[in-house]
């Protein structure tokens, strides 16, 4: 067998279910990368890796007496630290909830144990998922494995940059305004945003309620389907949550490509990086080669994406930390707590139309999807940028440029799936996003798998 | 709503905290939201359409 530190979960099933390897060998060899390689990566919080130990073992001997559970068990998993867990300190990435410790698990957490996953460790993310660099001025900033003088996006960073480097097998994140897709399309993996209300957000820490979602993150497509089909499902604790029936979604990711018919918003044509250009220039010709059907649309409502997420995230996140912003200011982040408090200084009136275009951005997205299978655009319009000393003005310098590539897909609950699409000119990885109508993670979970194929980034994860 | 006793104010009011520091980058933020917020007035029947609002279906029978 091969370096356990880069085999996914589709890959390592087999030998656990033939009993060619322990789960405890798996989980020792990752904590052991995680002493090795976290100090400088800074991707967990809080590492488990007794409890992590105490599960291995458990599942070791349930495959032994013959108790396989399915291609989940024994497989370790980092958890994003906005996920609660019983007994576990939960820190959402802030001093404010350093000492948080739950008194239950988030649903979707219950669900990957249940299903006889290894949770190794809590994981780093920027500070209560509203930023997308990765910065954690308390905890540490996460870095991009590719090159560490990079940010690896957020703010599921400490997710990105561990598969990315080996140190975890798969990751939850969480998606409020691209905070899979980002830091997947930075460090060169693959992240679902699924369906809102697909995945329970119950026992999740809110940043925008109207918006946030949970979703799968791996290093292949097929590793995405496999969380996706444990992660989805009715929770009647979600008032959210779709009663949808959870279909097997790694059943056709080998149909290919051939007639899907996809449409390029003009939307995600304006103001590219020359490198995100040249590539997605060269993915679109890519994907015509597979048997795509191409073509530029017009979508005219996207343009009102930018002031309907901002009031929208900006506001229902200050909603939620008022009190906190009145009490403890210290305690939050420069960016963060200039973030909320613009909140604060914008007006219903503004809350409201921003709900209004809302749903006109939905009614467009349907008018297209009677057109075309799926959207695709660039997941961001930047090439990952180096950490700069002035992290402030570059975090929401971040956010202005990438929040109006990811955040549409928030506005309507769509799913979206963020795939690497090449390498840029400073030798880090850059994404792009299929976007697909509502429920539709099989077809984009096939087209993804599809475009997998290509080895977009050849075999330069595996380093 | 960009002025700098506009920020100032509106957060006084609301007990909430004024860092010098923090004004700059608060006003470029409520300057770019006013600026996205001009997209609006190529859609003049926005109001025709019902905001998006968490609906709790368990509570509606």
């Amino acid at each position: 067998m091969t370096d356990l530190s880069f085999l996914t979960a589709s890959e390592l099933a087999p030998f656990i279910q033939s009993r060619q390897l322990s789960p405890v060998e798996l989980t020792e060899h990752l904590l052991n990368r995680i002493t090795q390689f976290d100090p400088t990566l800074r991707t967990y919080i809080t590492p488990l890796p007794d409890l992590a130990m105490r599960q291995a073992k458990e599942a070791e001997t349930i495959i032994m007496n013959g108790g396989y559970k399915g291609p989940l068990h024994g497989i370790p998993i980092g958890v994003k630290d906005n996920f609660y867990t019983k007994g576990i300190r939960t820190t959402v990435g802030s001093k404010l909830l350093a000492n948080f410790i739950p008194d239950k698990n988030a649903t979707t957490v219950d669900k990957l144990l249940n299903a006889g996953g290894i949770m190794l460790g809590k994981q780093n993310m920027h500070e209560l998922a509203a930023g997308s660099t990765g910065t954690n001025p308390y905890f540490g900033n996460t870095l991009n494995p590719w090159n560490i003088q990079y940010m690896p996006g957020g703010s599921s960073s400490g997710a990105a940059s561990s598969l990315a480097s080996g140190l975890t097998t798969l990751a939850t994140g969480t998606d409020t305004f691209g905070s899979i897709r980002l830091p997947a399309s930075m460090c060169g993996i693959y992240g679902l945003k699924p369906t809102y209300g697909l995945v329970s957000t119950h026992g999740v820490f809110p940043t925008a309620m109207s918006l946030d979602t949970a979703g799968p993150m791996a290093r292949s497509v097929s590793d995405l389907a496999l969380m996706l089909t444990y992660m989805a499902g009715y929770d009647p604790s979600d008032p959210a949550s779709l009663e949808t029936s959870i279909l097997d979604y790694g059943e056709s990711l080998y149909t290919g490509i051939k007639g899907i018919k996809i449409g390029i918003p003009t939307y995600y044509l304006q103001d590219l990086d020359p490198d995100v250009e040249r590539l997605f220039t060269k993915a679109i010709e890519n994907l015509k080669y597979l048997g795509a059907q191409v073509r530029v649309i017009d979508i005219p409502e996207l343009s009102m994406a930018t002031f309907s997420s901002y009031a929208t995230v900006t506001g229902e996140a200050s909603a939620y930390h008022h009190k906190w912003l009145q009490t403890y200011p210290e305690y939050y982040s420069a960016d963060i707590r200039t973030f909320f408090l613009t909140g604060t200084l914008t007006n219903t009136p503004q809350y409201i139309q921003a709900q209004q275009a809302r749903r006109k951005i939905v009614k467009a997205f349907q008018q297209a999807f009677l057109e075309v299978d799926v959207l695709l655009g660039p997941t961001i319009p930047i090439t990952t940028p180096a950490y700069s000393k002035n992290w402030l003005e570059q975090n929401l310098g971040v956010v202005k440029r990438t929040l109006p590539f990811t955040s549409p897909v928030n506005l309507t609950g769509t799913p979206a799936i963020s795939v690497p699409m090449g390498i840029d000119r400073s030798g880090l990885p850059v994404g792009m996003q299929f976007i697909g109508n509502h429920l539709s993670e099989k077809q984009l979970l096939q087209i993804g798998s599809a475009w997998e194929r290509t080895k977009p980034l050849g075999n330069r994860l595996e380093k | 709503m960009c002025n700098i006793n506009f920020i100032k104010q509106g957060l006084y009011v609301q007990n909430l905290p004024i860092y010098e520091a923090d004004i700059p980058y608060i006003q470029d933020m409520l300057h770019t939201i006013q600026q996205a917020q001009l997209a609006l007035e190529a859609f003049p029947h926005l109001h025709d359409e019902v905001p998006i609002t968490i609906v709790d279906k368990g509570l509606i029978r």
